[in-house]
């Protein structure tokens, strides 16, 4: 089968690649025709289904992918996962704690960054003010920002629609919500921050 | 040699028909990766549960063999495509 023997056989097709990777797991991915190129991957169209493949993801994720409903991907990630979109925070501090996850996000204007390290786990602003911890629970504990326990305070992760996304790193902005739960989204805004976690 | 990754395209028609055929080594051109001549057709309407069972067996044909030189059997290919796709 030559190539214009094939591009006529899927004229008007759409392809979908279903993958596995021994570093990234499971992924389904939407192409997009490209003149001269061929199938292309669109990355913003990639969703990752973990190492392991629980029993009705795939087929959610394949529907998912097909029908082109790229937004809220996150929420869609917890979901699979089978944690809770409303404990989004919670399932955060699991992941920093129980995986190692490593945690970007903003408060203020100012970036923060969870990291692990051998000797514990770091907890760094962007002017270099770095705070030490032994273990990530202690860090949910401890850990001040602008001299207040704020960070065990957060009470919600809300994705942010359209927002940055990384997908090579496979990183999410979310908005941080800190201290009071939602009332109107104008006024959250000011309390919101951006959030990147690290997708393991 | 351990396999690295697994790949399994999914062509879908206008009908929501599906062609999942896994990829393997070219034996014509070492080292390539074409697709395998495996088929695996889900015709609509279809359910989860079949769908993951193709798409997971697809998954398990990748480089279960090597294609052959495919230049010998051009039409039958583009038959098969056609007569899926067509319903002909």
């Amino acid at each position: 089968m030559n190539i214009k023997e094939f591009s006529k056989a899927v004229k008007d097709k759409k392809l979908i690649i279903f993958g596995w990777d021994c570093d990234e797991g499971y992924y389904v991915v939407l192409t997009q025709k490209v003149p001269k190129q061929g199938f292309v991957h669109i990355e913003e169209k990639k969703l990752y289904l973990g190492k392991k493949l629980i029993d009705g993801a795939l087929a959610k994720v394949y529907k998912r992918i097909k029908n082109g409903s790229e937004d809220n991907v996150w929420h869609y990630y917890l979901q699979i996962r089978g944690m809770n979109e409303d404990l989004s925070f919670k399932a955060i501090r699991e992941a920093v704690i129980n995986i190692r996850s490593q945690v970007h996000f903003a408060y203020n204007d100012k970036y923060y960054w969870i990291a692990h390290f051998n000797e514990g786990v770091r907890f760094t602003d962007d002017e270099g003010n770095s705070q030490l911890f032994k273990d990530a629970q202690s860090l949910f504990d401890h850990a001040t920002i602008e001299g207040k326990k704020y960070i065990n305070k957060a009470v919600a992760v809300v994705p942010i629609k359209g927002g940055l996304y990384f997908p090579q790193q496979r990183k999410r902005v979310f908005e941080i919500i800190f201290n009071k739960p939602l009332q109107s989204k104008d006024n959250n805004r000011r309390q919101i921050s951006s959030f990147i976690l690290n997708v393991k | 040699m351990g396999i690295d990754y697994r790949m399994v395209n999914i062509y879908v028609d206008a009908g929501n028909n599906l062609l999942a055929i896994a990829v393997g080594e070219s034996k014509r051109m070492v080292g390539a990766i074409v697709e395998l001549d495996i088929v695996n057709e889900i015709r609509f309407p279809y359910s989860d549960l079949k769908l993951e069972t193709v798409l997971k067996r697809a998954l398990q044909q990748c480089f279960s063999r090597t294609q052959r030189l495919q230049r010998r059997k051009p039409l039958r290919e583009i038959f098969e495509y056609k007569r899926i796709f067509k319903g002909g």
